[in-house]
């Protein structure tokens, strides 16, 4: 039997940056390709001039290499798996169409988690919150990384990205969700003294288990423009990967399946687009 | 799609990061009259106007040492909301080294109160107020707090008051901004400038480059 992992994600555009007139940069991206389920979600550096653009390069890039070579990272060395994923962000920042140096100019986080059959891999640089969902119950699977003050964190592009980089490496278990949060949803999402999930996130979770796909990304945008983005003045974005009931093989004589998975791998790139005003 | 909708009561409530302010002022006996009295009004004025700002008021957590025949810990940190105004007053000498190691020492105990309360902050400052030069030994003082500032660990602004305050002592205290002498009296439109600064601050996100007004209001121009 097959396991598949419904992926859903939305950005908004904080108040912040609604005063000022610019455009939110936070990313979310998923991509489902070869067998790999990765979820993607980047926030940019607020003073860079190219920080929505980074963002969106990051997410895209890593959910890319870690699907492409999803079994090299779960046995390589973890300074290899740090080296071959920034080396790839950076790569594609400066090959981007109108690249404009310095690199800086595209500073983001990046929080990422793939799963393939029964293992997991995850990446997290800078701050934003990983989580995961086990029979109900939400878990932190990574926590923030601020370094010491609340408006300093590191980046794609930082001197210490590669010391300061996790990579989270496992069997799944019995682990049915994640949750990725930049900082902005983080703020009403995550608790930084007793370092736990808000509830919501396993309410979002459930409702995974009963409507369709669309319905969610419509629900998750709604629910972060009305009320995760009146908690915070920053921008805001969450992705949610479920996994769903096994699919049943088909019965002697039925035919389509293969095509039917075929054509969903085809169009399993889904990027929820950053709110851009 | 009303069905979907998460309640406030579903979310977590995380403290507001706070911006620690330590202000170290110079209330030896050259400070009689004038100097105290304007003074006095301009620490007012930074109180009440932190007050008023919704965002700065959650976020400015600020203390008061003062320098002149004691050093003295005039406010502790705290709600900004429930700190009185204080009423300075001139006399003694001026043991700035003493009151700059003071702050520091307040400072510290500050920040690992955050930590240990899981309360994010921001990078501390010290506003460094003097009419004169030192009458102890600054060296440790300044050493410190130098380390602290070259490491990104601490900003202070150094501020000389009136023609005779030295400002190669205060430069001493920071090795990356210069310092600059008050214009006159003129100490309410540099707390208003504070009043801003940390207003600012207490908004700003990860990677966001803080830009403070420039101090030409304040500031007497040939130190600028």
């Amino acid at each position: 039997m097959n396991s598949q992992w419904m992926m859903f994600g939305a950005s908004v555009q904080g108040r912040a940056h609604m005063k000022n007139e610019m455009p939110c940069q936070d990313y979310t991206f998923s991509l489902h390709r070869g067998g790999v389920y990765v979820c993607a979600l980047a926030d940019g550096a607020g003073s860079c001039s190219h920080a929505d653009k980074g963002a969106e390069i990051a997410a895209r890039t890593a959910a890319y290499v870690v699907s492409e070579r999803f079994g090299e990272l779960m046995e390589a060395e973890h300074e290899t798996c740090v080296r071959i994923l920034l080396e790839e962000i950076r790569s594609s920042i400066v090959r981007s169409p109108d690249y404009v140096e310095p690199i800086k100019n595209y500073s983001s986080t990046l929080l990422f988690v793939a799963v393939h059959g029964d293992r997991y891999i995850a990446g997290h640089l800078g701050d934003g919150v990983i989580g995961g969902e086990r029979a109900g119950v939400s878990f932190v699977l990574s926590p923030p990384d601020n370094g010491e003050f609340h408006n300093t964190t590191f980046f794609t592009t930082s001197e210490q990205a590669e010391e300061r980089m996790r990579i989270y490496r496992g069997e799944l278990g019995d682990i049915s969700g994640f949750f990725l949060m930049s900082d902005g949803a983080a703020e009403s999402l995550y608790n930084r003294k007793s370092e736990s999930l808000a509830p919501a996130l396993i309410k979002v979770r459930e409702w995974a288990d009963k409507y369709a796909i669309d319905v969610l990304e419509q629900a998750l945008q709604n629910n972060l423009e009305k009320v995760i983005r009146e908690q915070t003045i920053d921008d805001c974005s969450l992705a949610i990967m479920a996994l769903q009931r096994p699919a049943e093989p088909p019965s002697p004589g039925e035919e389509g399946g293969e095509c039917e998975r075929a054509a969903d791998e085809a169009a399993g790139d889904q990027a929820a687009r950053s709110d851009r005003n | 799609m009303d069905d979907l909708l998460i309640s406030t009561q579903e979310l977590t409530e995380n403290p507001t990061a706070r911006v620690p302010i330590c202000l170290v002022l110079d209330t030896s006996g050259s400070m009689t009259g004038a100097p105290i009295e304007e003074l006095n009004n301009g620490v007012k004025y930074f109180m009440e106007a932190i007050r008023k700002d919704d965002i700065a008021s959650a976020a400015a957590e600020m203390a008061l040492v003062t320098f002149g025949s004691t050093v003295q810990k005039v406010l502790d940190f705290g709600s900004i909301h429930r700190q009185a105004v204080p009423t300075l007053t001139a006399g003694g000498r001026t043991p700035m080294g003493a009151a700059v190691n003071l702050a520091l020492d307040m400072l510290e105990a500050r920040k690992q109160l955050y930590s240990a309360s899981g309360v994010d902050y921001y990078q501390p400052w010290i506003v460094l107020m003097t009419d004169g030069m030192p009458t102890d030994d600054v060296e440790q003082a300044a050493a410190r707090a130098c380390q602290l500032i070259n490491n990104r660990k601490l900003t202070i602004f150094p501020i000389g008051i009136g023609p005779d305050a030295d400002m190669e002592f205060l430069k001493k205290f920071s090795p990356k901004r210069p310092p600059l002498r008050l214009k006159g009296l003129n100490f309410v439109a540099f707390f208003e400038w504070l009043s801003k600064s940390v207003s600012s601050t207490s908004q700003s996100m990860p990677g966001e480059k803080v830009t403070l007004e420039s101090p030409a209001s304040w500031a007497s121009w040939e130190t600028l």
